[in-house]
């Protein structure tokens, strides 16, 4: 039979497990709180750009920088008061194959009205895409998408993907997916009335 | 063979044994920019093998890793890093960790000295002459009363 403790000794004891108890709860307290702030702080700032949404038809298109091919700067806000076409490609896709000829043609016939195209090169090798632009005969402006950053702001889905945007930098046009010459010139016919 | 290996060495860079395991090394720093969570090492996307193939051809112009890398992550973003950079707002990523590594430390410090306290000491109980309950002194807040009733009566058939 195990040995009976004297009462008061219980009963100290038990208060002091009362007290360290508390005091163990306050500090599991102040320290779930620094981690559930920590958590929430980062979240914020992690997701606040997330959330930004994709740009769709009638919203301002996200401004962007492009350094071209060839080493010249180019900017959507240098563009306004034209039509822009932005077209985000890659020298792996297929469909971009296909949609080349009908972008090339349809710069060709815009050139001289106030239609600007620019190619934006999304997760490409520059070697394989300059191949690329000299092989489909691209002659419109082009340049690599540093640090995914156009790619990211217009949230594209994937490649091929193409935007209008109108002379006063609106969004008009969005197509996922490979554009052709006659679906590209429906839309910028009545732009250029505008 | 000995003229592609100077070559080679005419631009500063390794060949053969020693440009294969460099070319490892580099893309296992790496993440396929289109895919979660693949080392540019082991993607089997074309784009993927197209990246290997430009970075042995800079390893072989001469060009070291964190070259390679910087231009990596100004072509495609910091999301091709296979570890978080050490700056802005990624340097949560390698904080976090030590931060709770060090309050997991002293919640287990401060918990081993609450259990510490919690052994038993003698208490000094003045006799009385009527026996152990008339000098004890009261039950402290929080005991159950029942616990204490209990106590009291086993004590009592003690005596």
């Amino acid at each position: 039979m195990a040995k009976e403790l004297p009462l008061d000794t219980v009963l100290e004891a038990s208060a002091s497990t009362a007290r360290s108890s508390n005091r163990g709860r306050i500090i599991a307290l102040v320290v779930g709180l620094i981690l559930i702030l920590a958590i929430a702080l980062i979240s914020t700032l992690g997701l606040r750009q997330v959330n930004t949404p994709r740009p769709e038809v009638g919203q301002v298109a996200p401004p962007f920088a492009l350094t071209l091919f060839e080493g010249k700067q180019t900017s959507l806000t240098q563009l306004q008061g034209q039509v822009v076409v932005v077209n985000f490609w890659a020298s792996w896709c297929i469909p971009c194959i296909d949609e080349a000829p009908e972008l090339e043609q349809t710069w060709q016939s815009y050139r001289d009205k106030g239609v600007v195209f620019l190619g934006v090169d999304y997760v490409d090798t520059e070697p394989k895409a300059l191949e690329f632009l000299k092989k489909y005969g691209i002659s419109y402006s082009n340049g690599p998408d540093l640090g995914s950053r156009i790619s990211y702001d217009y949230r594209i889905k994937g490649v091929p993907e193409t935007f209008v945007v109108d002379k006063t930098g609106v969004v008009r046009f969005v197509k996922i997916g490979p554009t052709t010459q006659s679906e590209l010139r429906s839309v910028i016919d009545p732009l250029l009335k505008d | 063979m000995a003229i592609t290996a100077s070559f080679a060495y005419a631009q500063g860079g390794p060949s053969g044994a020693e440009l294969d395991r460099r070319v490892r090394e580099v893309t296992s720093r790496l993440n396929c920019p289109l895919c979660q969570g693949q080392t540019l090492n082991e993607c089997p996307l074309q784009v993927c093998d197209e990246m290997r193939e430009l970075i042995r051809q800079k390893l072989q112009a001469g060009e070291n890793d964190d070259q390679i890398i910087a231009y990596f992550v100004q072509r495609f973003g910091d999301r091709v890093l296979n570890e978080p950079p050490r700056s802005g707002f990624a340097l949560l990523g390698w904080i976090m960790p030590i931060l709770g590594t060090l309050l997991g430390i002293a919640l287990v410090t401060f918990a081993l000295r609450a259990m510490t306290r919690r052994t038993p000491r003698p208490v000094a109980v003045a006799a009385t002459p009527n026996g152990a309950a008339g000098g004890r002194p009261p039950a402290p807040a929080g005991l159950p009363q029942e616990y204490v009733d209990r106590l009291e009566r086993e004590l009592k058939q003690m005596e």
